[in-house]
Parts: C-alpha cells; structure tokens; sequence
C-alpha cells in the first residue's frame, strides 16, 4: 500500500509533463489521471475511517448515545422505581427548578469554595515545590518522584486513609498537633473545621500534580536565555518576574484549568472522608446530583444538573479546547 | 575581593541548597507519612494501631491483618474482579487507540478535523454527567453487575485521551523513517509494525500505565453499576468506612494492597509515566 509515495511521484511527474509547452497531455489521459487520483484519495478515506470504525462504534454507544440521550431526559419528569413509560415532557422544569433549588445552590457554593481554597493553596505549595525543586542538586531525582507520590494514590482511599488520620481520639494528626500544644480537634465532624480538613487533603493530593506540570514546564524553558540574563546581571527575581514567569504562562494557564476543573469535579474523595457531612456542609456538586439520583430517585432532575456540570467544565475549558485543538500540519 | 565574593557566593548557594533540603523534608512528612502510617499499620498487631503515642519504627511485623481481611471478607473476589477490569481494559483500549491513532496522525482524510473537534469533546465530558443514562442503557441490555460492562465503559471512556495521546506520539516520530522503510520495500503496514511500533513503545508504555490506572481507581461507575458479583476494589473500600469503622487492622491492610499497584507503576515507570501525564498540557 503505498499510496503516498506513489501519489507524491506521480504529482511531480504531471508537472515535468507540463512544463515544456510541447507535451501537452491529451484529454484522455488527464481524464484518466484525475479518475486514478479520486480513486486513490477514495481509497485513503476507506481506510482511514476503517481504522476509526472501532473506536467509533463504541464511543457513540458508550459515550455519544447516552449523552445525547441524557440532554432529551433534561426534558421529561421520571423517577427511579417507577415504569418507564410514566415519563412524560415537562419542558425546561428541571432546568428552572435547579436555578431556584436552594439546597442545589448551597452545594455549588460549597464547590466553589472547596475548589477555589484548594487550587489556590496547591498552586502555591506546588509552584513553590517545583521551583525549589528545578536546580539539580544531589538527590534530586529521588526527592521528586517522592513528591510525587500522593498524586497516585487511589482516590477513594485518600478520603479513608486521612479519615484514620483526622480521627478525633486515634489519629495522628491530633497527636502531633498535640505535640506543639495545639489542643484536639473533631476534624471532621466540627462544622468550622470540616471544610478546611477536606481542603488540606485535596491539597495534599493536587500540590503534586501542579508540581509535575510546572516543573514539566520550567524544564523544557530554553537555557540560553538565562545564561544571556546572567551575563547581562539580572537579579533572581528579575529573572523570575521577566523570564520564567511570561514564558511559563501557557503551563500555568493550562495546569489551572486541569487543577480547577478536577477540584469541582471531586466526588470519590469526599464520598468516603466525610460523605458530605457534618450536615451538608461538605456536600459538593456532584455528591449532591449523585445523592438527587441514587438516594432520592430524581433521575431526570438529577441529568439536569449533571449536564449543567458538563457545561461549566466545557466553558472552563476552552482555553484548554483551543491549545488541544490545532489542525494536524500534515 | 574576587575571592570573597566568590566565598560569599558559594556560602549563599549553600545555604540555598539547605533550605532546598528544609522545606523539601517539611513536604515530604506531610506528603508521605499517611502511607506511611497506613503500610506499616497494616503490618501492626490490630491492638497496637491505635495506640498512642504511636510506635514508628520498632514493632513485630504481622500478617494477621492480612489474613482477617482474606478470611472474614471477600476481599480475594474482589481483587480478582479489579485485577481482570484493568487488565482487560488497557489491553483494549490500547489496541483500538492505536488503530485510529495513526491515520489521526498520519493520513489526510475527509472527516478528519470531525474526529478529532470529538476526541476533544469528549475529553471534558464529566463521569457524572454520563452516569444516569449509562445506568438506564445498562439495565436495559442487562449489563449491570457484568465485568464486561464495566470494561467495556472504562474503554470507551479511556478511549478518547489515550487516542489523543497515542497520536501525539505517533507525530514526534519522524516521518522520515517511515518512508525510508516504504522506499525500501516495506508496505505501509510493514512500516507501521518496524519502524513506528518500536519507536513507540514509551509512549505505549506510559497509555497503558494511564489506562490500567484509570480502571483501578475508578469508583464512580462501580458503585452504580455492581452488584455481589463484579464488585471492585475501590467499591469495597468504599463500604470500609462504615463496616470496618474501627477496625483499622484490616482497614489498613485493605488499603495497602490497593494502594501498592499504581504506587509501584510510578516507581518503576516514573520516566514514561510523566512523560505521558504532561504530554498535551507542555508541548
């Protein structure tokens, strides 16, 4: 199959043909040639979109289908446990129920606050993190993959690990709290506290991910510039402000979206560290739409708020939608 | 003065490289020691575990904790079902990237810019999102409680970034190479499977570290769609919290047998695997 090539030689041949003006080709042969090319470029798309087919069939049946499914059930009034055919159109109900849904509100200001607290702090610690981090000093290599390594943790067993942790009799973080004099907290249970507790593990895991991307991106930073920075005597944070920081300013964006967009989609975390509780008051998005479906049976209702999830998370990405989607230079 | 400076210089970089040492140390024990604490708890006699002030380092390893949890839970099925899913699906998804991938990243075909305004799409669509339809198609093709379901979901959901991925990769091989190995004989296919494959294999690495990972881990859809049959790990983690509140010796034994494989895979596949997560968001 060697299309390409062929092509590409056939190309620069019917050119040299048409260079001198004696050789004209006759219309039968360029009718001929065209003919060959549609075939060829037919073939080519053949066999593209047989590679695809695959792929193709199971994401329109596993991604594609449901999704599009899920927007028409925005539509209609249906409850889990009851027959199917019960369902009926409703129009945007659901959708002007959940703008005026004080408890669906209270949730998305929960998530902003959870997201917003933690992307902020693991954007320090792990921009921080990954300038110390980018001199290549002894060990190194040894320490950063040691950072790393709360990021791979299972993220259902975050919540259950720092749940032993913030125990209020047991764990250990009020025992080393105690050591510096810091008096017993009930971590997860004490409405000022459990907020802040959720934050700290997020952090715990999202400053090393924000580590990986940053330092990712200072090292592949051209070192030229800084020897000339050097040279011309540029003090460290000039360096910093006038150098690392305007052209890091893409990783930045980028790992802001990533960071943000992970954090208000938080649900396997916190369904096993504090299970929205004391109260509602760790209740994030998506573990209320998952409670509205599965515990309450307000399924369509439930697709309504999943689906203006979506929108929120497409909107927040489209910094990142406009960086991923460059055409291909062939 | 030159001299001095250069002393003066030299002290700064030390001291520089000690507050590298400092504040790394700091990070490390808060990053590190709630594996720390979960791994060598596990390995604790159970009364110990909550014993305050805790023992660190010197105590009697046990596998009584490990033991409980094989015994006196289905813990055993449960690893099975997880270790299939993850397994079965990255080899899939792996496969069917790979196959669209490389006319994404190497053929001009009508349809193309479609495919891939899609892949991006679909990239951003929320698990949550997706959950009450799957969960209504599902019982309808009674594919609930089935490992198949659940592969076949993590698959099509993997699909899309790690075709995203893999065709990234396919365009930092030169193109060259590959029709050298044409020019030479070799048909398109032929040049795929000696020149494109073998130059691969990082990057096929770091997907299907990504994949397996993804499947390990994914708890959302496996809370809704199994049952007693096809239940996986993270789902019995899950369920830890309440029936084995205070029993933290097989609680953290539990933990420590799910945590080790993706921790493992980082350790012995760091380089690939970052390569592959900063893939798209660097270059």
């Amino acid at each position: 199959v060697h299309h390409r090539h062929f092509a590409a030689s056939e190309k620069s041949m019917g050119e040299d043909h048409k260079t001198p003006p004696q050789s004209a080709p006759t219309a039968l042969e360029g009718s001929a040639t065209t003919r060959h090319a549609v075939v060829q470029r037919l073939q080519k798309d053949a066999v593209a979109w047989l590679c695809l087919l695959p792929l193709l069939i199971l994401i329109s049946t596993i991604l594609i289908y449901p999704m599009l499914s899920s927007f028409r059930l925005t539509f209609y009034d249906w409850n889990l446990g009851t027959k199917l055919d019960t369902m009926k159109f409703v129009g945007l109900q659901n959708w002007l129920k959940l703008l005026g849904d004080e408890r669906i509100s209270r949730s998305i200001g929960i998530t902003i606050k959870y997201a917003g607290a933690s992307l902020l702090l693991s954007f320090i610690a792990g921009f921080g993190l990954a300038l110390l981090f980018w001199r290549e000093v002894r060990g190194i290599r040894v320490l950063r993959t040691l950072v790393l390594l709360p990021m791979f943790v299972t993220p259902v067993l975050v919540g259950v690990v720092w749940r032993m942790i913030y125990d209020p009799v047991f764990g250990h973080a009020n025992y080393f709290l105690g050591l510096i004099d810091i008096a017993p907290q009930r971590w997860l249970s004490d409405p000022n506290l459990a907020l802040l507790a959720a934050v700290i593990t997020d952090l715990w895991k999202r400053a090393p991910y924000v580590f990986l991307l940053i330092l990712s991106g200072l090292q592949a930073l051209p070192e030229d510039i800084y020897e000339m920075a050097d040279v011309d005597g540029a003090s460290a944070w000039a360096k910093f402000w006038h150098l690392t920081l305007p052209l890091l300013s893409p990783v930045i964006a980028i790992t802001l979206v990533f960071s943000f967009v992970g954090a208000i989609q938080t649900f396997d975390t916190l369904a096993t560290l504090t299970h929205g509780g004391p109260g509602d008051l760790t209740k994030v998005y998506n573990l209320r739409i998952n409670e509205l479906v599965f515990q309450q049976g307000y399924v369509t209702y439930g697709a309504a708020g999943s689906y203006l999830l979506f929108f929120v998370t497409f909107g927040c990405s489209w910094y990142l939608i406009k960086t991923l989607f460059k055409p291909t230079e062939m | 003065v030159r001299r001095r400076y250069h002393i003066g210089r030299r002290l700064k970089n030390a001291l520089a490289s000690g507050a590298v040492y400092i504040i790394a140390i700091a990070w490390l024990l808060f990053g590190l020691y709630p594996l720390f604490f979960t791994i060598t708890a596990s390995i604790k006699e159970a009364k110990l575990i909550r014993r305050l002030p805790p023992q660190l380092l010197f105590f009697h390893p046990t596998l009584d904790n490990y033991r409980d949890l094989f015994e006196h839970f289905d813990f055993l099925r449960y690893l099975k079902n997880s270790v299939t899913l993850a397994i079965g699906t990255t080899a899939i998804v792996v496969v069917l990237a790979l196959l669209a991938a490389y006319p994404l990243a190497r053929l001009d075909f009508r349809g193309k810019r479609l495919i891939e305004m899609l892949l991006v799409i679909l990239l951003l669509v929320p698990a949550m999102t997706l959950i009450v339809p799957i969960y209504l198609l599902y019982l309808r093709l009674r594919l609930t409680d089935k490992l198949l379901g659940l592969m076949l979901l993590y698959t099509a959901f993997l699909a899309p970034s790690t075709t995203w991925m893999l065709r990234g990769f396919i365009h930092e091989i030169p193109r060259d190479l590959e029709e050298a190995a044409m020019i030479d004989g070799c048909s398109r296919v032929g040049a795929v499977f000696r020149v494109v494959l073998p130059l691969l294999g990082p990057g096929l690495v770091a997907v299907a570290i990504l994949a397996f990972r993804v499947a390990w881990n994914e708890f959302l859809f496996a809370l809704t769609l199994t049952g007693a049959a096809s239940r996986t790990l993270t789902v019995a983690a899950s369920a830890f919290r309440t029936d084995l509140q205070v029993r933290w010796g097989p609680l953290t034994a539990g933990s420590t047998l799910i945590l080790i494989p993706p921790l493992l895979f980082t350790l012995l596949m760091q380089r690939q695997l970052v390569r592959g997560l900063t893939h798209g968001a660097i270059k």
